[in-house]
């Protein structure tokens, strides 16, 4: 008898006098976590083919041969709120604190292509990021940036093509080459359709503006990554870690096939293509994650989309720690959450990093919040020795034994979804939806059955006053928003601005590329708001599919 | 107050409607409350959960309103069994300009009867037309037997089905492409949806009778397709006489 | 069946997307044998207001992460009383720092539910509120 099953023996005949905390173990997957796991848990792996080395296919120990030996990952704290002037304010203290990337948070209005003045804006302006209505407004948000030496990633989706003309014209006006330009636009929608919510267009619209940014970029702005496709908010909607990897994925092949549809090659592509995650709590599976969705979208784009550029083959990924794992009691707890969340990432090798600050669940973080959250990422590159290796989780028996089983279940689910016809067709039927809002249904259960511990919230709780120093955004901004956009208005060319918005629209309802156009309409001073509503009223608006 | 010529307020109805939902009043005592009867269609739109119906009837609505006629929908969504609740979901769909008093959506549970339509549905539907609205519409889920059910209330029924996971072979064992008197083949950009077509084109000129012949229309609501013709040809099978053309032995 | 059935309209007032936690509720609420009208997301106050005057709800629960609760809540219970529905029971819920509680109740909101409040807690409160 093998010595496994031997001591497997003994040990199960010991805990029937003391038990194990529970009866059986599982993580938010849903799966199985065993006991002991020992090399017998890895016998179907084939070190080569299925690891290999770090910066080779099939990628599952890294995208570089060094990782953080050559540099650490970026880190990138979200940030924006208020005014733009206000917005810069924090860039600046942010980069003046070590930071190497911006990346932009806007407000609903401006991500729902509504102008400041708009009745259904009213209350909303500034509130969750920077309210951008024209290129005036960029071009406070970037005083005093070099936009040639920072990476921006701006958190936009379908006003992307928008607020990105508005960045191309910026650098235009700055006498910035393109080719200079180093950043992120969001720019993904099929996951706004099913767990974000700020769509505008139907998705034959969206997709096109999508594809025509793939398109304008590959030639123009070839340092842009053009998309960075999010499994972040599928997770923060309920989702379990499989369901994140498999529905990221499963956009992601909706739209590579969208790009090449339309006359795209997938390695003029593929190699901007860039992703978000989410780090959740439960550590090990986390760290699992990050590595089989890299396995798996190597071998997508190699065996499925025949990609032949290395670079199209490799998952590069920023991560952000689970804002919805974040609890309003005992906040200063969430520093530890935080912590281990971005632990994960970084030993799942992310390429770039936020981590959220402590009173995220009661408001947006103060400067002294965001600080700390900045620090925590620099204490573990600078003290925790973990930078020091390439992979050091490769090999573990669990960790690679999760991944497995990760990279398993999710293309499951990769099936099942081509099977119906692709991405497009299973949001549209509420399939992708209803399978999210069942887990996050099974996971509030699992916290009010105190199956699932929460510090501070189902155990170890305690009484506390209300938390006092929280961050106000001053209500004023939307009177101020409002009165620049009629000075705007009465003070640009009129003329010229008419004449380039309804170049914006005869683009959109032709063949050629929507993007020089939009770029020149920015340059004229014409709105958000006015382009995308003159496109609404052309192509209509995407309408929920309600799901429960 | 309505401007649907009844003399109740929109909060006076909705009372109404709980009451008889209740059996708290007689539906001929609400009925005098609301109003005078106008002249009034009821259009059936019944098709399985996920083919699109409430999309399709958003538009709808829409399009009735540009044509100058007050709609009224009731929206029947099926009790859980287990707990007697239930997820009236769909309603943001049927939202169209607020302040419209010509619009009136109510959602109603099944509330324990099994099948496509409450035993209160046609007491309320009486109670909508003593309001004053013209087009009723009462919309249903499910492709059982009994969704049937329909085609004793409404003039004008339709049928919605997709190309989905054989969304219309159910539809065609459930007998439901029997009572329609317009078929909708929604999400026409699927794949497979020729074939769909041939099958309902073929289906439908089984159902051709006494000059109507039963139209399949090929529509995208999501991106808005189809939905005037669907409207102009309920309206055309409501010219012709309705409900009394052909089909209705099953009526009364 | 002919008891009073409770009838209770989950709203997303406002323009953030986070829903998960209003269709989280809803479900909760179903199953504990309530009627649940979940109006989606982006309603404006007046699409609000006319889902529960329309539906003739006793319950409105209103859920919100964008932090434009303060604006956004006293219009809707402003326009309920407008329209004579003083008496619906209306509730908060979101991302709301404790500090906004105050102006929110003298606003004609019953009560705040804050982050990490659970469905028991708050089907609970209904039941203890609008007995059947």
């Amino acid at each position: 008898m093998d010595r496994y099953k031997e001591w497997d023996q003994k040990t199960n005949e010991k805990i029937k006098k003391s038990p194990e905390r529970k009866k059986t173990f599982r993580n938010h997957s849903g799966i199985d976590v065993k006991r002991l796991y020992t090399p017998q848990d890895n016998s179907g792996m084939d070190y080569e083919r299925d690891l290999g080395y770090p910066g080779e296919f099939p990628f599952t120990r890294g995208v570089q041969p060094t990782m953080y030996r050559g540099r650490y990952w970026t880190m990138r704290q979200y940030a924006g709120f208020g005014t733009a002037r206000e917005s810069n304010e924090r860039y600046r203290f942010l980069i003046s604190q070590g930071q190497k990337g911006l990346s932009v948070a806007f407000d609903l209005p401006t991500q729902l292509g509504y102008d400041s003045d708009d009745p259904l804006a009213e209350g909303e302006v500034g509130k969750v990021g920077v309210a951008v209505d024209s290129l005036q407004d960029m071009e406070v948000l970037f005083d005093g940036i070099d936009l040639a030496s920072i990476s921006t990633s701006m958190t936009i989706n379908a006003s992307a093509f928008v607020i990105f003309g508005m960045y191309l014209a910026l650098a235009r006006k700055r006498g910035i080459s393109f080719e200079k330009l180093n950043g992120t636009i969001q720019n993904d929608i099929l996951k706004e359709y099913i767990a974000r919510g700020t769509y505008i267009f139907p998705p034959r619209a969206s997709m096109r503006l999508i594809t025509d940014i793939f398109s304008y970029c590959s030639e123009q702005v070839p340092n842009w990554n053009t998309i960075s496709i999010s499994g972040y908010h599928i997770r923060e909607a309920g989702s379990t870690a499989v369901q994140e990897v498999a529905f990221t994925l499963a956009d992601a092949v909706a739209y590579v096939e969208s790009a090449v549809k339309a006359g795209l090659s997938v390695d003029s592509i593929a190699p901007r293509l860039s992703f978000f995650f989410n780090a959740h709590n439960d550590f090990f599976e986390e760290v699992a994650k990050f590595r089989a969705a890299r396995r798996m979208w190597a071998r997508i784009m190699k065996e499925r989309f025949k990609a032949e550029d290395p670079r199209s083959w490799a998952l590069r990924f920023h991560t952000q720690t689970a804002g919805s794992t974040l609890i309003a009691q005992q906040k200063d707890n969430n520093i530890i959450r935080v912590t281990l969340q971005a632990l994960a990432a970084v030993l799942g090798g992310t390429q770039s990093l936020h981590t959220n600050s402590r009173d995220e669940a009661l408001s947006l973080p103060t400067e002294h919040s965001v600080k700390i959250a900045l620090r925590t990422q620099q204490i573990i590159a600078d003290e925790s020795g973990v930078c020091d290796t390439v992979d050091p989780l490769g090999g573990s028996y669990y960790v690679e034994s999760l991944t497995e089983k990760i990279e398993h279940e999710a293309a499951a689910y990769l099936n099942k979804i081509d099977s119906m016809g692709g991405m497009l067709r299973a949001i549209e039927e509420g399939y992708v939806q209803r399978e999210i809002q069942d887990s996050a249904y099974d996971f509030q259960r699992s916290i009010e059955s105190g199956d699932r511990a929460i510090v501070g919230l189902n155990t170890h709780f305690e009484k506390e006053d209300a938390p006092a120093d929280l961050l106000k955004v001053d209500p004023a901004v939307e009177g101020y928003q409002k009165k620049n956009l009629t000075e705007l208005k009465n003070g640009r060319d009129n003329v010229k601005a008419a004449e380039a918005l309804e170049k914006v629209r005869q683009a959109a309802l032709g063949e050629a590329n929507i993007m020089p156009a939009v770029v020149d309409a920015a340059l004229a001073y014409v709105t958000l708001g006015e382009i995308c509503h003159s496109l609404r009223k052309e192509w209509g608006e995407y309408q929920e599919r309600v799901v429960l | 107050m309505t401007d649907t010529g009844g003399k109740i307020s929109t909060l006076e109805l909705a009372r109404l409607i709980t009451a008889v939902e209740n059996s708290e009043i007689t539906v001929s005592e609400a009925c005098s409350r609301a109003g005078k009867a106008e002249n009034s269609f009821v259009i059936g739109i019944t098709g399985p959960p996920g083919v699109g119906k409430s999309t399709l009837l958003n538009h709808l609505i829409r399009d009735f309103r540009a044509t100058n006629r007050t709609v009224a929908v009731i929206a029947v969504d099926p009790t859980s069994i287990l707990s007697g609740g239930a997820l009236l979901g769909d309603r943001i769909r049927m939202q169209t300009n607020t302040g419209d008093r010509g619009v009136f959506i109510r959602s109603m549970a099944t509330r324990g009867h099994l099948g496509g339509l409450t035993g209160k549905t046609t007491e309320v539907l009486e109670v909508l037309k003593s309001a004053g609205f013209e087009m009723l519409i009462v919309e249903t889920v499910g492709v059982g037997q009994t969704e049937v059910e329909v085609v004793r209330v409404a003039d004008a029924v339709v049928a919605v089905t997709s190309p989905a996971h054989g969304d219309e072979i159910q539809m065609m064992k459930a007998g439901i492409f029997e009572i329609a008197d317009v078929i909708v083949l929604n999400k026409s950009d699927y794949k497979g949806a020729e074939n769909v077509m041939r099958d309902l084109i073929r289906c439908a000129e089984g159902l051709n009778r006494n000059g109507w012949s039963v139209p399949v229309i090929r529509m995208i609501a999501a991106e808005q397709q189809g939905i005037t013709e669907l409207r102009e040809s309920i309206d055309s099978f409501l010219a012709q006489g309705g409900g009394s053309i052909g089909k209705r032995s099953l009526k009364g | 069946m002919d008891k009073k059935m409770i009838r209770v309209c989950v709203a997303k007032p406002g323009l953030d997307g986070h829903d998960r936690g209003a269709k989280v509720l809803a479900r909760a609420l179903k199953d504990a044998g309530m009627e649940v009208i979940y109006t989606g997301i982006r309603q404006t106050p007046e699409q609000v207001a006319e889902t529960c005057i329309q539906e003739d709800v006793n319950c409105l629960l209103l859920s919100l992460l964008s932090g434009a609760h303060n604006h956004l809540f006293p219009k809707i219970t402003a326009l309920l009383s407008e329209k004579g529905r003083k008496d619906i029971l209306v509730l908060g819920g979101g991302v709301i720092p404790e500090e906004d509680d105050e102006f929110l109740m003298k606003s004609g909101i019953k009560r705040v539910f804050h982050t990490g409040a659970t469905t028991d807690e708050i089907v609970a409160y209904i039941r203890e509120q609008i007995p059947s």
